[in-house]
């Protein structure tokens, strides 16, 4: 197999790191530590069609990244475009809102268990951060508890002290425990009687640079009654899972309801939105809080999100995502194991996380991946991969080819 | 933790170590302590003593309070140390009385050599050797003061105990290798690549080493553009480049 070289990816770059802090900076870029080492990843796009991204050298990826999310139809769906273009001929960020926001935050209802209302922004983090003000604007309390290794987007509320640019006061009322222990969660709660405002957690629990893990039993269910207890706003972020794991939302699909839910990444099939839907007796405290954006209304996303959604439900884009991931999860464990390797596999099949076992630093697992990239298969080391349901089953053999001449260069280094 | 007493941590073990590589890599240092046989003691306020033995034509650096030692210099506080080393104040000799004239005299080359080093002068920026020991020179200080900012600095501290248990090499291509070892939040610099790292960063020379440890140049770029590669525990190399960004403040 022909491995792909960068050089116009790599000229780029320097032009980038000359006028961009780090060049490309954030999840995308090559110092986020998922594109190690550096030389075996593309770094700029010149397009995208389906399941394939192709960069300005020319190399054709299958792409298990899927923009980290957004990318649930394949790109350029012809459908969404089309509704998009339509209505970006009408009007798109305009001075009112167009009736599709009434029409868009209509399907959330009708589609989303626990929505009986939807706002609508830009990014994750917008309606992270609006789900946590609302909750400390719904109960007056202060007190947040997030979960260890939970992404929730960028606001100084979800960092660390000792992160650049973060006060200690910004992330003081903020308690971080682990996922899946409920009895900390109690203790917690007990010991700050009245004063937690909400509780946020993705549905299950995919952090980046580690192992995923999914609730076990019983967590769900006790934190949801905890919450009701206590009063506390239960937040569940499904910028990430939504509507790859249920169309309900990712707390239906383990059988709980959230109180406040957002939604962002897959909303749109790659078109700028997001959403906080949740319950009636809420909806009083998120108009409260003063909150918006130059782009939140408008209307192009909107009518992108409706034909999404609407096409979702016409293929059951879950269930094939989720039979898709495991055939993959299946060819590329028996690939492993044929080479003498261990692929250990968390999280959700739609979504999955996979590292070679064989190796406590991971090093292994890199070269792994790095060989991958240079063959046309887009994974990145340490984040969970994506499916969308443009990837087709030859996508995944062809995958499941690459991956086994991946592991042929590590036996090879092995000897 | 007073800044105060983390600059002084970082000029005694990070750049007053640093005496121990200039003897290898300095010609009129190494004359200067001929054949020498003495170990000094620094006794800083708040911070673990460091020794430098001089033998055979070689220095050694260790830290310390246990040990024979023949100069044993005393500060009564960490400003103390600081004004020592910008040259305004004298230590208190507390042992080896006799033998203060090697501070006076050897001592004092080896300072002078020091600081021509790590004040770089672009004037002398052609010569090579110059250039080199001066970047070596610089790297080391950094690297061990580095420990120093981790250990002793409020955020510092806060950021060390995120990292996990391991070690991390630090290898620049035709300069220094060296590891940080991370145990419950502790950190200590050790000369040499680590037996089994968990994690590695390789800088392309020792001038982008150089670069990045004065805050010149943007680490992430440089890991972007392949200069600074990274291999491993992805966690670990974050928090020490959180670290290496608290460093310019207190390496005065
Ligand atoms: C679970 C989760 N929450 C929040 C966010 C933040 O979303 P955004 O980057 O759109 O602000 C992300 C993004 O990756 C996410 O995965």
């Amino acid at each position: 197999m022909k491995t792909y070289t960068y050089p116009k990816s790599q000229a780029m770059f320097e032009r980038a790191a000359a006028v961009i802090p780090g060049g490309i900076y954030g999840h995308l870029g090559p110092s986020n530590g998922c594109f190690i080492p550096t030389s075996a990843y593309p770094f700029f796009a010149e397009r995208a069609e389906g399941a394939y991204l192709y960069d300005i050298d020319g190399n054709r990826f299958i792409d298990y990244m899927c923009a980290y999310g957004p990318n649930v139809l394949g790109y350029h769906h012809p459908e969404v475009d089309q509704a998009a273009q339509a209505q970006r001929e009408l009007a798109d960020c305009t001075t009112l809102p167009t009736p599709l926001m009434v029409e868009l935050a209509e399907l959330l209802v009708d589609t989303v268990t626990s929505a009986d209302w939807a706002f609508f922004a830009k990014n994750g983090g917008d309606v992270t951060s609006l789900a946590i003000m609302s909750a400390r604007a719904a109960t007056g309390r202060k007190k947040i508890i997030k979960f260890k290794g939970g992404y929730h987007g960028v606001a100084p509320w979800t960092q660390s002290y000792g992160n650049p640019g973060v006060l200690l006061e910004e992330v003081d009322e903020v308690i971080t425990l682990a996922f899946n222990d409920l009895e900390a969660l109690e203790q917690t709660i007990k010991q700050y009687p009245g004063q937690i405002a909400g509780v946020i957690a993705t549905p299950y629990h995919h952090p980046a640079l580690a192992d995923n893990a999914l609730p076990v039993e019983g967590f769900w269910a006790g934190v949801r009654s905890l919450c009701t207890q206590e009063d506390i706003v239960l937040i569940i972020d499904d910028v990430r899972c939504g509507f790859r794991l249920s169309l309900q939302g990712s707390d239906a699909y383990y059988g709980f309801e959230a109180d406040l839910i957002c939604f962002c990444k897959a909303l749109a099939n790659g078109y700028n939105i997001s959403a906080l839907c949740g319950k009636q007796h809420l909806k009083g405290a998120v108009s409260s809080v003063f909150y918006t954006g130059s782009y939140w209304l408008s209307a192009v996303p909107m009518a992108a999100a409706i034909k999404t959604i609407e096409i979702l439900k016409k293929i059951d884009g879950p269930k094939l995502m989720r039979e898709r991931g495991l055939q993959l999860i299946d060819g590329l464990q028996q690939a492993a194991e044929a080479a003498g390797f261990h692929l250990h596999v968390t999280g959700e099949p739609a979504m999955w996380n996979m590292r070679l076992s064989d190796d406590e630093s991971g090093i292994l697992h890199q070269k792994w991946v790095a060989e991958c990239v240079r063959r046309g298969v887009f994974f990145t080391n340490h984040h969970n991969l994506f499916i969308n349901t443009a990837i087709t089953p030859e996508d995944v053999d062809h995958t499941i080819e690459v991956a086994r001449e991946a592991f042929a260069v590590l036996q090879a280094e092995r000897r | 933790m007073s800044d105060t007493l983390v600059r002084a941590g970082v000029s005694l073990h990070g750049v007053l170590r640093d005496i121990e590589d200039l003897c290898h890599l300095d010609e009129p240092a190494r004359q200067a302590i001929g054949q020498k046989k003495l170990i000094v003691r620094f006794d800083v306020p708040g911070l673990t003593p460091l020794n430098l033995r001089f033998f055979k034509g070689r220095c050694h650096a260790f830290s310390g309070s246990q040990g024979h030692r023949d100069i044993h210099l005393r500060f009564v506080s960490p400003q103390h140390f600081l004004d020592m080393m910008d040259g305004t104040k004298n230590p208190i000799p507390v042992r080896g009385l006799s033998k203060l004239s090697f501070m006076t005299k050897e001592f004092s080359v080896l300072a002078d050599r020091l600081s021509h080093y790590l004040r770089y002068d672009p004037a002398l920026a052609a010569d090579e050797g110059y250039r080199s020991n001066s970047t070596i020179l610089s790297a080391y200080a950094a690297f061990y003061g580095l420990a120093q900012v981790a250990n002793l600095s409020e955020l510092g501290q806060v950021i060390s105990r995120q990292i996990e248990d391991g070690d991390v090499d630090i290898e620049v291509k035709g300069g220094p290798c060296l590891h940080m070892q991370f145990r419950k939040g502790h950190c200590t610099t050790r000369k040499g690549l680590s037996a089994k790292p968990k994690a590695r960063m390789i800088f392309k020379d020792i001038d982008l080493a150089g670069q990045i440890l004065m805050g010149e140049r943007d680490s992430f770029a440089a890991i972007g553009g392949g200069e600074l590669a990274i291999w491993g525990r992805v966690p670990m190399i974050d928090q020490i480049n959180k670290l290496l960004g608290l460093l310019p403040a207190y390496l005065s």
